[in-house]
C-alpha cells in the first residue's frame, strides 16, 4: 500500500512527523506492506495512487505557498476524497479544503473547495489550548492541543464535540470536519500518537482497502499509558475549573 | 501626580517588596497607573540596549553586563528577568534620581519577544540585538514567523539593529534597513554540508517561500544560505567567528580576538559573539572585551554538577517545548567519551502555565542517544510514557531504556544501578525535583 505524506518538509510545524512514523509501524504490525512517499512544493502529484494521504500544520505563510501549489489538483483531490480514500489533515492544512481563506491583512485566498466552509485568519490573536473531545468515530474521548489563529465558518459536518478547547468558531463546541473518510482537525498532539483509539480507526480504514484484511488487536503499552496520563490531567483540570 | 513622587513611591514599594519577597512588577504597575506616560517623563541615558531572541538572551545579557561593568560603565538592567513593561518600569524608576534622571550610563534589557512591542511604545532602544528565532514554547508563542511579526512591531526608526546573519528569519529584520550590523560564524570544522536536524525551518525562504540553498549549516537552520527565488542571502558580517574549537572551548573573532570559554557549545559561541559585537559597537575596545570574557563563568545555574551515592553527574537545564535547547544538551552528553547514563525528566511542561502538550518531543533529536557509549536511558516524570513512545522510534535497544514515572525512584535507580557518568536533561520547571534528591557540587 502507498501512503502520501504531503508537504512533509514544510507542513510539519507541531511535531506532526510523529503521526506518520507511528502510523507506519502500526500498519506494518498488522502485516500490511507499506510504502510512504513524500511530496512537496515543486513536485508533481498523482493523488489517485495512494491508500492514505496526510498533511500537517505550517505557518500561515507556508500554508499559502502550499495552497498555491495544490490548487491545480483540486478536482483530482476531490475525486479521491469522494471515493472514500482515507485522508487526514491536521492543523491549518485542514483549512485549505474549504472555499476560501481570508488572511490577517484581509486578502482572500481561494481554497480547494472540497467543502463549503470559509476561513478567517486573525492577525493578532491565537487560539491555543488543550483539548478533550468526543467523536462518533471512536468510543474513547480524544485529547490533544489546538494552536491556530483562524475561525472556520459554516462547517456542516463537524468531527469533534469539545468538552475543553477552541472550536471552529468562538461560539461553537464543534471542531474540525469529516467528509467521507477524510478527517480535518486543528488537533495536534500528534493526534494519532496521543489517541490510540483514533489510530486504530485510521489503521482499520486503511487496512480495509486491502482484500482479506482483518484487524488484529495489539497493545501499545506506552501509547495507551501516555493517553491516560494526558486524559487524566486534562479531566482533572476541567473538573477543578 | 508629580514625577518625583511617583519615583519615590516606586522605590519605597520596591524596598518593601524585597523585604516580603514579592516580585518586581507591582511597583511599576502602580507607577504606570498613576501616570501612564511616566517613562516618557524621565531622562533616559544615551544608550539603551535591548536583547531578544528565542534562545540565549539571558546568557547574552549577563555577559554584556559583565563586560560593560568590567569597563567602568554604570548599567541598569533587568537581571531578574522582569521583561514585561511593569517590571521594566520598576527597574528604571529605581535607577532614577528624584529629579527623574536615570543614573546609569547604559540601560540593558533582556526583552521578551512577545512583550517588546508594548515596552518600546514607552521608549525606544538605541541598539537592538536579535540572536535567533526558533520553535520555542509554541503553546504560547504560536510559531517562529508569528513571533517574527510581533518582534517586527517593536522595531522603530532610529534603532541600530545588531543581527545574527546566520539565521535567515532574523536576517529579514534587516531588509530595507541601513543601520544594521551583522554577526555570524564562518564555516568551521564542525559545520556540516547537510541539515542534520529532525526538521528544517530554513528549507524554504522566510521571505518568499522559494527553496533555499545552503553552503553549510552550523545547526538546524543556522548557517550560510541563499534563496533561489527572491535572493535573500546571508549578509557579510562585521563580527565573525573565524576559528573555534568545541573540544578546547575557545573562539577567535575577526581573526585576532581569542576568547577562552568556560563552557563549550556552538550556541554559546553565538552568545559570546553577540556580546563582543554589541560591546564593541558601544565603544569598548576588542582587547578589553576579550579580557573581560576570558574564562568568564556564567551565573545562570543552568549547568549543575552533582553527586548521587558514588556516582557523579551533570544536570543540563534545557527548555521543555524548545527542541533546539534539548538538542544542545543531548550533544553535550553525546560528545562525552566516557560511558554515560542519560536521564530525561518531563514532569511539568511549564512552570508558568498548565498544558499536556508533548508534540515537541517529536522535534528533538533523541536519535543521537543511540550512541554506543550511552549505556542506559532513564525516562521519568509524569510524561515518561510520552517519552517512552518517542524513544521507541530512536533505534535504541529497549533493554537500555528504563521508564520510571516516580522521579525519586528514578534517582534511586541512578544511584544503585545506572552505569557510568550521569547526565540529566530537563527544564527549569522540573530541575529542582532532581536537585532536592542529589548532592549539589558546583553550578555554572
Amino acid at each position: 500500500m502507498k501512503l502520501l505524506f504531503l508537504y512533509y518538509d514544510i507542513m510539519n510545524l507541531y511535531g506532526e512527523t510523529g503521526n506518520m512514523r507511528v502510523l507506519e509501524r502500526h500498519l506494518r504490525d498488522q502485516g500490511l506492506e507499506i510504502k510512504i512517499e513524500g511530496k512537496t512544493l515543486g513536485d508533481d502529484i498523482d493523488f489517485s495512487q495512494y491508500d492514505f494521504i496526510y498533511c500537517g500544520s505550517g505557518t500561515e505563510r507556508s500554508q499559502k505557498a502550499v495552497l498555491r501549489h495544490l490548487l491545480p489538483y483540486r478536482e483530482q483531490l476531490a475525486a479521491v476524497a469522494e471515493n472514500g480514500v482515507p485522508m487526514l489533515f491536521t492543523g491549518n492544512s485542514c483549512e485549505m479544503l474549504g472555499k476560501s481563506i481570508t488572511d490577517g491583512k484581509g486578502t482572500v485566498h481561494e481554497g480547494l473547495g472540497l467543502l463549503g466552509f470559509t476561513v478567517t485568519e486573525l492577525a493578532d490573536t491565537r487560539f491555543t489550548g488543550d483539548v478533550i473531545a468526543t467523536t462518533e468515530l471512536v468510543e474513547a474521548p480524544v485529547v490533544g492541543f489546538i494552536n491556530k489563529c483562524s475561525l472556520l465558518q459554516n462547517v456542516d459536518s463537524p468531527l469533534f464535540q469539545l468538552q475543553m478547547g477552541h472550536g471552529n468558531t468562538q461560539d461553537t463546541k464543534e471542531e474540525g470536519f469529516r467528509f467521507h473518510n477524510l478527517l480535518g482537525t486543528h488537533l495536534i498532539g500528534p493526534l494519532l500518537v496521543k489517541n490510540p483509539a483514533v489510530m486504530e480507526w485510521v489503521v482499520n480504514v486503511i487496512g480495509e482497502r486491502q482484500e482479506g484484511f482483518s484487524y488484529r488487536t495489539i497493545h501499545y503499552e506506552y501509547e495507551e499509558k501516555a493517553y491516560l496520563t494526558t486524559y487524566t490531567a486534562l479531566k482533572q483540570r476541567l473538573n477543578t475549573k | 501626580m508629580k514625577t518625583s513622587i511617583i519615583i519615590l513611591l516606586c522605590k519605597l514599594l520596591r524596598v518593601i517588596g524585597k523585604l516580603v519577597g514579592k516580585g518586581s512588577s507591582l511597583p511599576g504597575r502602580i507607577a504606570l497607573k498613576l501616570d501612564p506616560n511616566i517613562l516618557k517623563k524621565i531622562k533616559l541615558p544615551d544608550e539603551i540596549v535591548a536583547v531578544t531572541g528565542s534562545n540565549g538572551k539571558t546568557s547574552t545579557v549577563e555577559m554584556i553586563a559583565h563586560v560593560l561593568k568590567s569597563n567602568g560603565k554604570k548599567i541598569a538592567y533587568n537581571k531578574e528577568g522582569s521583561n514585561q513593561i511593569e517590571g521594566v518600569t520598576t527597574f528604571l524608576l529605581n535607577d532614577c534620581t528624584l529629579g527623574g534622571r536615570v543614573k546609569s550610563d547604559i540601560i540593558l534589557m533582556e526583552s521578551d519577544e512577545r512583550f517588546a512591542r508594548h515596552t518600546f511604545k514607552h521608549f525606544t532602544p538605541t541598539h537592538y540585538v536579535i540572536t535567533n528565532l526558533y520553535r520555542d514554547q509554541m503553546t504560547r508563542n504560536g510559531h517562529p514567523e508569528w513571533v517574527y511579526d510581533i518582534v517586527g512591531e517593536s522595531i522603530h526608526e532610529g534603532t541600530h539593529l545588531v543581527l545574527n546573519a546566520d539565521d535567515p528569519l532574523v536576517s529579514c529584520f534587516g531588509l530595507g534597513k541601513e543601520a544594521v550590523t551583522w554577526f555570524g560564524v564562518d564555516r568551521l570544522p564542525f559545520s556540516t554540508d547537510r541539515n542534520t536536524s529532525l526538521y528544517h525551518d530554513g528549507r524554504y525562504c522566510p521571505n518568499c517561500k522559494s527553496r533555499m540553498e545552503y553552503d553549510y549549516y552550523h545547526y538546524n537552520h543556522i548557517g550560510s544560505y541563499h534563496c533561489t527565488g527572491c535572493g535573500l542571502h546571508r549578509n557579510n558580517t562585521t563580527y565573525t567567528v573565524t576559528d573555534a574549537s568545541l573540544k578546547d572551548s575557545y573562539i577567535e573573532i575577526n581573526g585576532k580576538y581569542h576568547i577562552d570559554l568556560s563552557f563549550s557549545g556552538i550556541y554559546h559561541f553565538y552568545n559570546t559573539l553577540a556580546t563582543f559585537a554589541i560591546c564593541n559597537i558601544l565603544g569598548i575596545p576588542g582587547e578589553q572585551i576579550v579580557s573581560a570574557l576570558n574564562g568568564y563563568q556564567m551565573k545562570s545555574g543552568r549547568i549543575v554538577k552533582f553527586a548521587v551515592g558514588e556516582k557523579e553527574g551533570t544536570l543540563l537545564t534545557s527548555k521543555h517545548e524548545n527542541s533546539i535547547s534539548y538538542d544542545q544538551s543531548i550533544r553535550v552528553a553525546v560528545q562525552d567519551e566516557r560511558d554515560v547514563t542519560v536521564t530525561v525528566i518531563v514532569d511539568a511542561i511549564s512552570r508558568k502555565y498548565f498544558t499536556s502538550e508533548t508534540s515537541w518531543l517529536w522535534d528533538i533529536d533523541f536519535e543521537l542517544l543511540a550512541a554506543d557509549h550511552v549505556k542506559e536511558i532513564i525516562l521519568t516524570g509524569r510524561y515518561c510514557n510520552d517519552l517512552a513512545v518517542r524513544f521507541s522510534y530512536c533505534g535504541i535497544d529497549s533493554q537500555r531504556i528504563h521508564v520510571i514515572e516516580d522521579i525519586g525512584e528514578a534517582v534511586t535507580y541512578m544511584k544503585d544501578k545506572a552505569p557510568g557518568y550521569q547526565y540529566v536533561i530537563t527544564c527549569f520547571s522540573d530541575k529542582e525535583k532532581l536537585l532536592e534528591k542529589v548532592e549539589k557540587r558546583a553550578e555554572e
